[in-house]
């Protein structure tokens, strides 16, 4: 089997597996019990936690929330945000190809009476920066962009969003899910305010992720979740003491490897993107090359069926694009923002390389497809 | 010598749970993938789902997984316009805002006349079916409510009902069609399971909205990739459950309660004659109050409780005693201890003398600070 869906999920990294283990067993005291010792050490070792993944995006340890996900992240970063303004303000900013979470908490809030403005993306699936800056009102509360698109890789022009919205003192969010360990981020160079993580998709295990929150000055939100007052009253309930450890752990491995990574995986990934445009007639990207995740490739193939594609391949384990949604295979709404007709859309797959691809997964990766496509077109 | 009397915190994971997590753990794929990789990942999840739905004899459509009982909670109450429930609920209940209190009896109980008075004047101001929020046991203090009694009231009136069934699992009969409840609360790591999962059940026809929204997981209630270890874990914690000794528990609940009554003659245990949970005692020996105390029994290699742990930590009185209407002497000194499997009945003997020792040597200090 050859795993190219890291995009959907990673495989736990070895390491990060090791570090969990005794949380699973002797380490088992509620980290909020501060009234014994066993507890204040679970306490402690989460906060160590903490400390790798804000080290890992430059950001202050108290400014990071556990949650479960970066869906719930998400959710609360712009529900919450929203929630806390709504007094004042009632407009939000975000694009037409964001992660389906993103897209249904803005969804949730139009019923709740707030307007919501969805940006268009171009061809290459990047937003147009004008478009933005006309879309701000003064009823504008938040503008949130994704780092990195989860079926496309594209990287949004970061740095050139926050400087508008820094400039017009309006806040700003990123889902960074899929950017998190792969490529270098830094919440106080690029002056982002609000930021998702998850776990999952850099090699730590599921069920944890976090929020980032600016400290100075603090970005208030409302929770969406009250109780026993964690995680700074922000977010409530008994935190899995064995995942932030290994969501810790899974942070501090990315923060030593990334960048010899990055460059691993885009020779890796070129590498393919060539091999397969060489060896299969009709391939085409989906998206910018230049500003993408240097481990994605998103290809439709002319005359090929995704599903079909996806279906038939001897050894190759890939994905049309978001996990969530590929229980019920309905277009693209990332690939059909960017413009892309149905046909091409209906043949479109996504590979996505990681830790574990190899130089020989990638010829064989190749292989399989030629083999499987030469089948498929003959039928 | 360390010994762990707060399983109501937190309980060990139990060896069945553990091995399934990792095992979990080492699969690959996303269980929302419809690919070999992802089915593998999503059997466990199905697993989980039969195994829980065994445990609280309900349709397995019907459980909802969450990051756990908080979120679960909240789930069940958000959508409502009024929740009826009590003070002693957990805080993840009453920190809802919609919360409208129902009186507690003498014995630290939900009123079952005020719930009826309140219910019968409910249409009156409002519209739309509210919903009762009672728990099948408490955390703290392990008093059992009356849950069928509420559920008769609520339902009576058309109301919902939802109970936070957390500590009861794995100690009560927790089948749901004996309680008759609308919706259950189930958290994975008060019976051995690992943290960060636990579940909504719903059991009839009641409509709620979701909280966390995006791919449309877990019946579009609660998105998000699934937490593929903890929920492995769950189920096997929810299978294993049903065979926890609570004969032994009992006896050496009762055990402690004893040695503590032997040895102190001011020692109150909250709840004694009532319903409790087999394995919760709550008990009070005033002349040092429960943060001093909880202290020195940590010092001392005992880990108890003075009360919820998420409000551990916070100084203040305990909430849950002043709502029952203890008095402020008892309450100030109270502490909690839970027992699990791992529990052996020598432990209450040394747990005796630990107290007495402590005791003492705060008596000891305060007759020295009068001399001086």
């Amino acid at each position: 089997m050859i795993y190219l869906d890291n995009q959907s999920t990673t495989p736990v990294d070895k390491r990060v597996l090791k570090k969990m283990l005794p949380f699973f067993s002797e380490n088992y005291a509620n980290p909020h019990s501060l009234d014994h010792y066993l507890g204040r050490k679970m306490a402690h070792c989460v906060e160590d936690a903490r400390k790798s993944i804000a080290s890992l995006i430059g950001a202050e340890t108290d400014e990071i929330i556990f949650t479960s996900g970066a869906t719930e992240s998400n959710n609360l970063a712009i529900k919450g945000s929203a929630y806390f303004r709504k007094k004042r303000k009632n407009h939000i900013i975000t694009v037409k190809t964001e992660h389906k979470c993103v897209i249904e908490s803005c969804r949730k809030l139009e019923l709740d009476g707030f307007e919501i403005t969805f940006l268009n993306v171009n061809k290459e699936g990047i937003i147009d920066l004008s478009e933005l800056e006309n879309a701000i009102k003064e009823s504008t509360l938040i503008v949130s962009v994704m780092y990195a698109n989860n079926e496309t890789g594209v990287i949004q022009p970061i740095k050139k969003i926050t400087a508008i919205c820094n400039k017009k003192k309006i806040l700003f969010h990123s889902d960074a899910a899929q950017a998190i360990g792969k490529i270098n981020i830094n919440v106080k160079s690029l002056g982002i305010d609000l930021m998702s993580i998850s776990a999952h998709k850099m090699y730590g295990p599921k069920g944890v992720g976090a929020l980032y929150i600016r400290k100075k000055p603090r970005v208030r939100l409302i929770s969406i979740m009250d109780g026993g007052g964690q995680e700074m009253a922000v977010r409530s309930g008994t935190l899995p003491v064995p995942l932030c450890v290994g969501f810790g752990e899974a942070a501090s491995i990315c923060m030593k490897e990334m960048d010899e990574e990055y460059i691993r995986l885009l020779s890796l990934r070129n590498y393919l993107y060539e091999k397969l445009i060489s060896s299969i007639k009709n391939v085409r990207l989906n998206g910018s090359l230049e500003n993408r995740l240097p481990s994605n490739l998103n290809i439709s193939i002319q005359g090929v069926k995704a599903i079909d594609l996806i279906n038939n391949l001897k050894k190759v384990i890939i994905s049309t694009g978001s996990a969530c949604n590929s229980q019920d295979i309905e277009n693209s709404y990332v690939l059909s923002a960017m413009g892309i007709s149905k046909n091409v859309i209906n043949s479109s797959v996504r590979l996505a390389l990681g830790r574990y691809s190899t130089k020989k997964d990638i010829d064989d990766t190749v292989e399989d497809f030629k083999n499987t496509i030469d089948s498929l077109l003959n039928n | 010598m360390e010994f762990y009397l707060d399983y109501n915190a937190s309980a060990p994971i139990i060896k069945e749970a553990r091995e399934i997590s990792i095992i979990a753990l080492n699969e690959i794929g996303n269980p929302s993938s419809i690919h070999k990789a992802g089915r593998n990942a999503r059997y466990f999840i199905e697993e989980a789902r039969v195994k829980i739905a065994n445990l609280v004899n309900c349709s397995k459509e019907g459980i909802i997984f969450t990051s756990g009982a908080t979120e679960a909670n909240t789930l069940a109450l958000f959508s409502f316009e009024v929740v009826y429930s009590s003070r002693i609920e957990h805080e993840s209940i009453i920190e809802q805002s919609n919360i409208k209190f129902i009186k507690l009896n003498k014995d630290g109980n939900m009123c079952l006349d005020d719930l009826d008075k309140k219910l019968s004047n409910h249409y009156d101001i409002y519209k739309k079916k509210p919903i009762v929020s009672v728990m099948m046991a408490n955390n703290e203090t392990g008093l059992i409510q009356p849950v069928n009694d509420v559920v008769k009231v609520a339902h009576k009136h058309n109301a919902y009902v939802h109970c936070d069934a957390v500590q009861a699992a794995g100690r009560l009969d927790l089948d749901i069609n004996k309680i008759n409840c609308d919706m259950l609360t189930l958290s994975s790591h008060k019976i051995g399971g690992p943290k960060g999962s636990g579940a909504l059940i719903i059991n009839t026809d009641v409509s709620i909205n979701s909280i966390i929204k995006g791919g449309g997981q877990e019946k579009n209630l609660r998105s998000g990739t699934e937490n593929l270890p903890s929920i492995a874990g769950f189920g096997s914690a929810a299978e294993y459950s049903s065979n926890i000794p609570l004969l032994k528990t009992i006896k050496i609940r009762n055990e402690f309660d004893k040695e503590i009554k032997s040895s102190f003659k001011t020692a109150s245990i909250i709840g004694e004659n009532l319903p409790r949970l087999p394995n919760t005692t709550m008990i009070s020996v005033p002349g040092i109050s429960s943060e001093t105390l909880v202290i020195a029994l940590d010092i001392e290699g005992f880990q108890v409780s003075a009360g919820s742990a998420c409000s551990s930590g916070k100084i203040g009185p305990n909430r849950v005693l002043e709502a029952m209407g203890i008095k402020k002497n008892i309450s100030d000194s109270a502490i909690r201890i839970s027992l699990g499997l791992y529990n052996k009945i020598d432990e209450a003997k040394k747990f005796r003398k630990i107290m007495e020792k402590i005791y003492q040597r705060s008596l000891n200090f305060k007759q020295l600070s009068e001399v001086n």
